[in-house]
């Protein structure tokens, strides 16, 4: 084998020689050079990002990054495909087992998943570097310094008493309680806090400098104000006055920004990643192996089609005002048609286009079917919930998550069962 | 001595070395012994290397070796010829009409061959595609015996189709025909070894490292053929094969064809459509006529019932002399390049005899009585 790739170290031409004589369905997937290349990759590009001299107190710069990053992903992706279009073992009418659909696909989804990765190292790094540069304790304690510091300095002009509310929280604990264990205090602790003990002169001085010090550490020795800073207004809340005097917006937004890239990957925020992840690299896959199990003018009547449908059913949800019970039951009804034209190409005795497009559609569908089912029911019984037993979101967000596991889990047992041999059958079909 | 082996040594003591090489390849095959094969595929490299030269001595040496080897296992060149598929009535109507392929039946067995000749046109392709399962049949049916639950994967996995023009190839040659064998079960080392066999047995090694538009339009047909067989098919359809190629390598791939059907190790039908008549029909087993999509006419059959004897002809002398010559016995039809003469009386030697005791000067002549050719 000649194999002239750059970077390609030996042992992977020994693999890749031994995968073509010994297991071609995998050498033809790539899926080795894919993790391969993708891994150097990655690595190579979360070092980059490690050295790029940004600092984390002020705007994140994973927007330019995560673009560039996209078109490198697309660049890959096509050169994947070159490669992975010139075999096709099933094409070739080659000796398939019965799981080769569901392998394929799984093949396929690492290979994607590899490629759609490497969107995510920066914003991965950015959350790495931010973790390591401010500890959760350090932050807090820091939050908290700089807002009993500014309470303490402004009791008079807070009118702090004691039973009386007022907002002392110069920096917000909103979003960074949900991930510290560790909590920012509150304005009624800080009230407490501030009511326990009244400091002298000398020790205000001292909180004075205290406060400068931790300034300079998150808005930098800039002294240049922002220019909502410059005046005050009538309008001004008693805490928005202390934060123009001691020059805060600055460093509260740095603070912000720091705890945003700190927690990027935390809570809500992994679970929304992991689902654009999860829906990209599921998108590209689908469409790999449709266009692998099909063929070429079937799969692009079948994107045709798709669309065409897409297109259709939003004019008539929009001309007939239909609500969203509607939409997702015309979906389920989509589906159903699919998934019979499928069963159908059994009879056949022809390769027609329109079985090949039932069976691409019926299986871009079914990762979602669980979720219009779900979606139907919350629908069609929202009303009742709201009667009886209050809005019952988290009982419902419950089968949501189930509906979107359940997707992929039929998925697979339909790779693994159904619809690997309908492709079987529909694509060494005669032709007319 | 086994024939074969007899056979394969009168080649190398009159020097027809390639064929000689080509045949042990064939009876290395033929024992299923991987040594044996590795064996015969270095005497081919060997006789590769020195061909332009004088071969050296050590060829001989393990070429003989070699034979003795293999006629010591000669038993396990026991052929026995199965049926592979029967088309009964098998017809195609176009949707949009335009052609129609009347209702014909065929019988392939393991290590027949079946050429389909024709002017374009006609329906070889259609007949082909039939056949092969690519194209739905508009009545008739096709039968595959050896296979146990025919389903049409099952069917496509064993009748291999090569169209006349060759879908391009990706990567490099040598990778293709990997990947070939390995689709086909053939793993590990057995693949390297049935590769570089098939490259040795195609005479195309020194090419399998480059690419697909860094060889001739023959060699591609040659890696088709190479990367087919690799395949293992029960039947292999082959359409205009030798559009392609040169009169030699038309020659060569004939020949190896008919002793690749035969083959032991992977014994085979093959159906092939050509416009070379003559070349078809040497090595053919049976040769179908197809005009109009009809069959007609079947060598075997009805060439017993030709009434006349035909013979084609190629001369610098002019009609009214080769028609003194021939004193009315037989008719003439000239054609611009050859003259027919069809004779109920004379058979084909008499009529040349004729010809040469008139001092006809004769460039080329052929029997085709029992040629498709006197129908076109």
């Amino acid at each position: 084998m000649n194999l002239n790739r750059p970077l390609m170290p030996g042992f992977l031409k020994r693999a890749e020689h031994k995968l073509l004589l010994n297991n071609p369905l995998i050498w033809s997937t790539r899926v080795h050079l894919v993790l391969y290349y993708g891994i150097l990759f990655n690595l190579l590009l979360a070092g980059i990002c490690f050295l790029e001299p940004s600092d984390l107190r002020f705007r994140s710069k994973s927007m330019y990054w995560v673009s560039f990053v996209i078109i490198i992903a697309i660049i890959g992706l096509t050169v994947w495909l070159i490669y992975l279009l010139r075999f096709n073992v099933f094409k070739k009418y080659g000796n398939i087992k019965p799981l080769h659909g569901l392998v394929t696909f799984l093949f396929y989804f690492i290979s994607a998943g590899m490629i759609v990765l490497s969107v995510f190292v920066y914003p991965i790094v950015e959350c790495v570097r931010a973790n390591r540069a401010f500890s959760d304790k350090e932050l807090v304690g820091d939050i908290n310094t700089i807002n009993l510091s500014l309470a303490q300095l402004n009791r008079d002009s807070l009118n702090i008493r004691k039973y009386y509310y007022s907002d002392l929280e110069f920096v917000s604990s909103y979003w960074i309680d949900e991930h510290m264990r560790k909590k920012v205090l509150g304005s009624d602790e800080i009230r407490d806090e501030i009511l326990r003990y009244t400091p002298t002169a000398a020790e205000l001085a001292d909180l004075e400098k205290e406060y400068y010090a931790l300034r300079n550490k998150y808005a930098g020795a800039d002294e240049f104000p922002y220019n909502n800073e410059v005046e005050m207004y009538a309008w001004d809340s008693p805490v928005e006055r202390v934060r123009k005097r001691y020059k805060a917006t600055k460093m509260i937004d740095n603070i912000g920004r720091i705890t945003e890239k700190k927690y990027s990957f935390s809570g809500r925020e992994l679970s929304w990643k992991i689902r654009a992840f999860y829906y990209f690299t599921l998108g590209i896959t689908l469409l790999v192996f449709c266009f692998r199990q099909t063929t070429v003018r079937t799969f692009f009547l079948s994107l045709l089609s798709g669309v065409l449908l897409g297109i259709l059913t939003v004019l008539i949800m929009a001309f007939g005002r239909a609500e969203l019970s509607t939409v997702t039951g015309w979906m389920i009804c989509y589906a159903l048609v699919f998934f019979a034209g499928s069963l159908f190409t059994i009879r056949c005795n022809k390769r027609k286009a329109l079985n090949g497009i039932f069976i691409n559609l019926f299986v871009f569908i079914i990762p979602v079917f669980p979720l219009l089912v779900v979606s139907l029911i919350y629908e069609l019984t929202k009303y009742n919930r709201y009667k009886y037993v209050g809005t019952g979101k988290s009982y419902m967000e419950e089968y949501f998550r189930y509906a979107e596991i359940g997707g992929p889990v039929l998925l697979l047992i339909l790779l693994a069962t159904f619809i690997h041999k309908i492709y079987r059958h529909w694509y060494s079909l005669p032709e007319n | 001595m086994h024939t074969r082996i007899a056979e394969i040594q009168s080649y190398l003591q009159h020097h027809d070395f390639s064929l000689a090489v080509r045949r042990i390849l064939d009876a290395s095959l033929d024992t299923a012994d991987g040594t044996l094969l590795k064996e015969a595929i270095q005497v081919s490299q060997t006789y590769r290397q020195y061909k332009e030269g004088e071969l050296p001595a050590a060829f001989f040496e393990s070429a003989n070796s070699l034979l003795s080897k293999i006629n010591a296992v000669t038993e396990r060149f026991a052929f026995q010829p199965a049926r592979l598929v029967t088309a009964s009535e098998i017809g195609k109507t176009y949707d949009s009409g335009y052609f129609s392929l009347e209702p014909i039946s065929i019988q392939v067995n393991t290590g027949d061959i079946l050429g389909v000749v024709g002017e374009n046109g006609n329906g070889k392709t259609t007949l082909l595609r039939c056949m092969a399962g690519q194209l739905a049949l508009s009545s008739g049916e096709l039968d595959f015996p050896l296979l146990e639950h025919p389903d049409h994967y099952a069917i496509k996995h064993h009748v291999a189709f090569i169209p006349q023009r060759i879908p391009k190839w990706y990567g490099l040659l040598k990778d293709n025909l990997h990947f070939a064998a390995a689709i086909a079960g053939v793993t590990g080392e057995e693949n390297t070894t049935m590769v570089d066999f098939m490259l040795e047995r195609l005479d195309l090694t020194p090419y399998a490292h480059l690419t697909w538009n860094q060889i001739s339009s023959g060699y591609r047909t040659r890696f088709e053929i190479a990367r087919i067989l690799l395949q293992k098919p029960r039947l292999l359809v082959l359409d205009e094969p030798l559009a392609n190629l040169d009169i030699n390598a038309q020659q060569s791939i004939l020949t190896d064809l008919r002793f690749m059907a035969k083959s032991v190790h992977n014994p085979m039908g093959i159906l092939l459509s050509s416009q070379q008549l003559h070349e078809v029909e040497k090595i053919a087993d049976t040769v179908l006529l197809i005009k109009d999509g009809t069959c007609l006419f079947r060598t075997g059959e009805q060439e017993k019932t030709a009434t006349a004897f035909v013979i084609e002809l190629e001369t610098t002398a002019n009609r009214e002399t080769l028609l003194q010559v021939l004193d009315g016995k037989g008719e003439l039809q000239f054609n611009g390049g050859f003259y027919t003469i069809t004779s109920s009386k004379l058979p084909a030697q008499e009529v040349l005899s004729t010809l040469v005791t008139g001092s006809i000067p004769i460039t080329y002549f052929r029997d085709i009585t029992h040629s498709t050719k006197r129908f076109l």
